[in-house]
């Protein structure tokens, strides 16, 4: 009775049918050639998202490092609670990326070097999107989803996340009230969560 | 920010478009509030599918340098930071004894000048007590939500002063635990009575190897109930 704190049972999770679940345990229990497997599965998708944020590739490359370190040390913490695997990681590199933005210049200078670069941020989201391979069915879905967002809750929502600005920043971006951002961004985000339904 | 707002601020959260001190605001709340952290596990599933959209393969010397680097990396401990720390005492014994003395002195001069305005000599007579114990020991515990935690103890009572605290809830208080190798033990309700102050001299028994903060029903619970919301290790 008195172990609760010491004592967390884990409980079957929504993710149970999560491919990469059985390989984050491996490397949880400090197996480094799943980790090598892991990397190699989940490369492309940290890399494309920092390099996305970040856009200095060598910056990059160093954020790259930093989230793969990060997830060898915490992998023996992942709880399958709390999403798949992939998800868990495009979480932990996209904050990483953001962070990296954040510190690395005051974000008032950056937004005045992007100031008026907004439409073209939003336009290179789109490049991004027709220059990757179309063939996976998970971006299919993605981008269907996406679509189903009025234009302002999607550029709301898609400078926030690949242009890791702050609901803030998106405001003077798009010369628009932040109250109207955080409800663009909220409703945006609703409607992306409802319609890609419940995760796999 | 008010109650509705902060619950509003689950899809930003989720997308990393939240400054800093609103992040922390943000934290400290959902930890708290069921609804919001459903909300959250639902918008992060959204928002990491989104990170399908730009995949990108690194350069092909990265993984290399990776794998390098992990070679030479510890892991964590699986257990939460609280049980994990026990098995992970590195400081010596002597060096935490100087280090809670230098504190302690601070805090004691701190906590007299506050008593002095207050007029409330009980607790400062204890207090000063406690501190000329030649064993007594202190540490001050960690949370994401609002408020100080300060515990000060020898082998047979503590010392616990809360400042600058939120609320618990109606009908709600905080709970102190001892934490040791056998698990964790209720210490006492601690009531931050007025302008979110508690300054109370409680029985202890047994060699504490962490101290958490709980928020239970105001009669006290036998069993800690997460998320415990302070805590340090010794």
């Amino acid at each position: 009775m008195l172990k609760r704190l010491t004592a967390r049972q884990p409980a079957p999770g929504p993710s149970d049918g999560d491919p990469d679940r059985e390989l984050l345990q491996r490397v949880g229990r400090g197996d480094q050639a799943a980790f090598a497997e892991l990397y190699d599965a989940m490369a492309a998708l940290v890399h494309g998202v920092v390099l996305r944020v970040v856009r200095d590739p060598s910056q990059t490359e160093e954020v790259v490092q930093e989230v793969f370190v990060e997830l060898w040390r915490i992998a023996p913490r992942f709880d399958a609670q709390r999403g798949t695997v992939s998800s868990w990681v495009a979480t932990i590199a996209h904050r990483r990326a953001v962070d990296r933005v954040r510190s690395e210049q005051a974000a008032r200078n950056r937004i005045e070097r992007e100031m008026g670069k907004a439409d073209r941020a939003h336009d290179s989201v789109s490049e991004t999107v027709i220059d990757a391979d179309h063939s996976d069915f998970e971006r299919r879905r993605v981008r269907r989803a996406l679509d189903r967002l009025t234009s302002m809750q999607r550029q709301a929502v898609e400078l926030a996340y690949f242009g890791g600005y702050t609901y803030r920043e998106v405001a003077v971006l798009l010369e628009v009230p932040e109250g109207t951002i955080k409800t663009r961004i909220r409703d945006g985000m609703i409607r992306l969560r409802d319609e890609l339904g419940a995760p796999e | 920010m008010s109650d509705i707002e902060i619950h509003h601020l689950g899809a930003a959260y989720a997308l990393d478009a939240l400054d800093d001190r609103e992040r922390a605001a943000y934290e400290a709340h959902y930890s708290t509030c069921e609804i919001c952290r459903i909300d959250v596990g639902e918008f992060r599933q959204a928002a990491a599918a989104l990170a399908s959209l730009t995949t990108n393969a690194p350069p092909a010397g990265l993984k290399d340098r990776v794998m390098a680097e992990v070679a030479t990396t510890r892991q964590l401990s699986p257990l939460p930071p609280t049980v994990a720390r026990l098995a992970d005492r590195r400081l010596s014994p002597t060096l935490t004894a100087v280090l809670s003395l230098a504190a302690a002195v601070v805090l004691f001069v701190a906590g007299a000048m506050v008593l002095g305005r207050d007029g409330d000599d009980r607790f400062g007579q204890e207090l000063a007590a406690l501190m000329e114990e030649p064993d007594v020991q202190m540490v001050k515990l960690r949370g994401d939500t609002p408020g100080t935690f300060t515990v000060m103890w020898t082998g047979d009572r503590a010392a616990v002063i809360g400042d600058d605290l939120s609320s618990p809830g109606d009908g709600k208080a905080y709970e102190l635990w001892l934490i040791d190798d056998s698990g964790s033990h209720a210490v006492d309700m601690l009531d931050p009575a007025d302008e979110g102050r508690i300054q109370r001299v409680i029985p202890v028994d047994g060699q504490p190897a962490a101290w958490g903060i709980t928020i239970e029903d105001e009669q006290g619970s036998e069993v800690p109930t997460f998320p415990v919301i302070f805590q340090a290790e010794v």
